[in-house]
């Protein structure tokens, strides 16, 4: 009971500093708007209405922006020993690991909730898959990108110039989770469903236990200061 | 600080190795048959799957050293798996180089994005990344600990990875399959012979250089922590 | 709440930060832990906060070993750090409001706006804590710490950035703790302000505590004398009449330059 207080605290408490900050959402929104100008000024004209352009542009996007927010997730809580006042919360410690990984996924759905209808409308791409599907597939993805994300800022903010290291360390664990965004995407514009794309949701599902589950059992360590 | 025994364990790995490579370079380049539509070239397999075999090996180590570290917190097993890691990404590259070379004589191309050969690729990358966070940590304990996180992380994705290339069909030949769940070779019986022996040889050379770089692991913390102690002494 | 520290030990790196510090403090008691940097006072204090891991002895709250004690001790303890462990852009009620909030604190609106006032931080109550002074952020930090009502308090450096008004603050509310039977272990590095408020008086040398004494015992002048001469031993040694105030000197001395956060 105390465990989810402290977890609804920490998520309040990172609500309240985007509101004030706006460093996890509008700015990594902001990120993934001008990327997609930047795509669709560099590709050629006939390019754009090609097959798979759209869902590699898409998750290029929101991938590569989404860095921007989460590698400062615990970049900001080692300023001030911030890090220390959590581990002082009289509760299990992996109440700040699903605390930090909640608000990360609530951060990158806000994102992908602004910017995905702008790419749909530049690219001309109308979904024929039914909304539900498309954002149970879109939030799958995210699920597991504020996972691994999470852990992955946690060691590098104890690192050396870890905002620099953050995407390189991120996007090789990151790499699976890129091919199953990209396949369902692909079957959902094409098909209207998951079709025989659906082991990809069964990829997913289980990067999703892997990294909410390994982080949540060895967290103790990755923060012991 | 043990030092005189892993060299010798180092030597003695060596001693095996070397010989045994000798031979089965034999076995593979001279001694099994030519492959039917391939013709020599597919004599570089040998290399390559005794490599890719020995790359997963080692990065098994680093994963099995990083779980003992956390739990344990001895420094040996911190340098086992960094030392692991290093030879891991060896074998890795040398996986790749034979891949490329292979399918520059047989698809005509040095490269090309292949799930098995995409997947490899990422595997390297992501444990030049755990060389990087070593690189980047401050502190032995500190280093050691965010280190071995990652090295977890990383083998926990590697099936993943690996896994997720087989469901998207690729051109990556596959030599073991599977004909109503048991597992068949198609394969000469020499050649299994052959690539067996490769496989065995290389791995005594993984084992060999694990020992040496070991060693020379442990060196050189010996010379940090002289080199501290220096240091304190001739500030005090 | 009885601490007991049984040979408490941290190696880090092959360096020894703490080595075999044995000493135990009484419920309503103050222990005033002096030392010169890097003595190993702070990393003492985060090692009894759970913070760092001791790498041998053992810490007891209660009788009670601090490993087998889990999450809830730290619902015990109240922890000011050298760090303020504030968030910049948070509102000063907004600050209290969190952590109150991450310990459970039951109303924890009315607490934090309460603990406001206490501060003296009504007037910046809506401001973000970035902007406070540094004085107003120790304070903040402070009854941060009290939020919860602890029953250990482990300081480090509670009187750093007061001035001479806030610092008569921190010492009526130090008494008001002892007086509710909290312990307290007060890390000063400009031991004398603290003293009035200590009941015994420890020095940390190198990780290892060398000295540890009742301060009825001993006027503060006398223990300056001591904690000069512990510091410096191979000083020639003030004897006779006019030792303790030429001890008293080595002491101011080698307590060092406050550190521009120190001192009204």
């Amino acid at each position: 009971m105390s465990w989810a207080r402290a977890l609804a605290a920490i998520v309040w408490k990172d609500l309240r500093l985007e509101w004030r900050t706006g460093e996890a959402v509008l700015t990594p929104a902001l990120l993934a708007l001008l990327l997609l100008l930047v795509i669709v000024f560099a590709l050629p004209p006939a390019a754009a209405r090609l097959e798979g352009v759209f869902t590699a542009s898409l998750w290029t996007a929101v991938f590569f922006a989404g860095t921007v927010g989460l590698g400062r997730s615990f970049a900001r809580e080692r300023a001030e020993g911030r890090l220390w006042g959590l581990l002082l919360a009289p509760v299990d410690r992996s109440a700040i690991f699903l605390a930090k990984g909640l608000s990360a996924f609530l951060f990158l759905a806000m994102v992908a909730l602004v910017t995905m209808p702008a790419f749909f409308a530049v690219f001309g791409q109308r979904l024929e898959a039914p909304l539900w599907l498309w954002t149970a597939t879109v939030g799958l993805v995210l699920l597991a990108y504020s996972g691994v994300g999470t852990l992955v800022s946690a060691v590098a903010a104890q690192l050396r110039a870890g905002d620099v290291l953050y995407p390189v360390l991120l996007f090789p664990l990151l790499v699976p989770v890129v091919l199953a965004a990209v396949h369902l995407t692909d079957a959902l514009l094409e098909t209207g469903g998951w079709g025989t794309a659906r082991s990809w949701v069964h990829l997913l599902i289980m990067y999703n236990l892997l990294f909410w589950g390994v982080p949540y059992l060895i967290f103790e360590y990755v923060v012991e200061v | 600080m043990p030092t005189t025994r892993p060299k010798k364990t180092a030597a003695v790995l060596l001693a095996i190795a070397a010989p045994a490579v000798v031979f089965a370079m034999y076995m593979a380049l001279i001694w099994a048959p030519d492959e039917r539509t391939l013709g020599t070239v597919q004599r570089i397999f040998y290399i390559h799957v005794g490599s890719a075999w020995n790359a997963y090996l080692a990065f098994l180590i680093v994963f099995v050293t990083s779980i003992g570290y956390l739990l344990r917190r001895r420094p040996a097993l911190d340098a086992v798996a960094a030392s692991a890691a290093e030879i891991g990404i060896l074998f890795t590259t040398l996986t790749l180089a034979t891949g490329s070379f292979w399918a520059r004589a047989v698809w005509n191309v040095w490269w090309t994005w292949d799930p098995r050969l995409t997947t490899t690729l990422i595997m390297w990358f992501m444990y030049i990344a755990y060389l990087l966070v070593r690189a980047a940590a401050e502190g032995e304990e500190r280093r050691g600990r965010l280190a071995a996180v990652f090295g977890i992380a990383a083998f926990a994705t590697v099936p993943l990875v690996h896994f997720s290339a087989t469901w998207w069909r690729g051109m990556h030949p596959n030599i073991v399959q599977f004909q109503g769940g048991t597992p068949r070779m198609n394969m000469d019986p020499e050649m299994i012979v052959t690539m067996l022996v490769a496989v065995a040889a290389l791995t005594l050379v993984n084992a060999a250089l694990l020992a040496y770089r070991v060693d020379l692991e442990h060196l050189s913390r010996r010379v940090a922590l002289l080199r501290e102690r220096v240091r304190l002494e001739v500030e005090s | 709440m009885h601490v007991d520290l049984r040979a408490v030990t941290r190696r880090v790196d092959g360096r020894r930060l703490l080595d075999a510090v044995t000493l135990s403090v009484e419920p309503g008691q103050t222990l005033l832990l002096c030392g010169p940097n890097g003595a190993g006072k702070s990393t003492l204090l985060k090692v009894m906060a759970g913070l760092l891991p001791p790498t041998g002895g053992e810490i007891l709250y209660d009788g009670r070993p601090a490993s087998r004690w889990g999450p809830a001790l730290r619902r015990r303890l109240g922890v000011v750090l050298h760090e303020t462990l504030l968030y910049d852009e948070l509102t000063v009620v907004d600050n209290l409001v969190f952590a109150a909030r991450l310990f459970g604190v039951p109303d924890a609106r009315r607490r934090a706006e309460g603990m406001v006032d206490a501060a003296g931080l009504r007037l910046v109550a809506r401001e973000p804590a970035g902007r406070l002074s540094r004085g107003m952020k120790q304070r903040l930090a402070l009854v941060r710490a009290l939020l919860h009502r602890p029953s250990v308090l482990l300081l480090d450096e509670p009187y750093a950035g007061l001035d001479a008004r806030w610092s008569a603050w921190l010492t009526d509310l130090l008494a008001a703790e002892r007086a509710r039977g909290t312990s307290v272990i007060l890390v000063a590095h400009e031991w004398r302000t603290a003293w009035p408020v200590a009941d015994r008086a420890a020095v940390l040398l190198r990780g290892r505590l060398a000295r540890l004494l009742d301060t009825a015992a001993w006027d503060p002048d006398r223990f300056g004398g001591e904690y000069g001469r512990l510091l410096h031993p191979e000083r020639p040694q003030a004897a006779g009449p006019s030792g303790a105030a030429v001890g008293a000197t080595a002491a101011v001395l080698s307590a060092g330059a406050p550190e521009g956060e120190s001192g009204p």
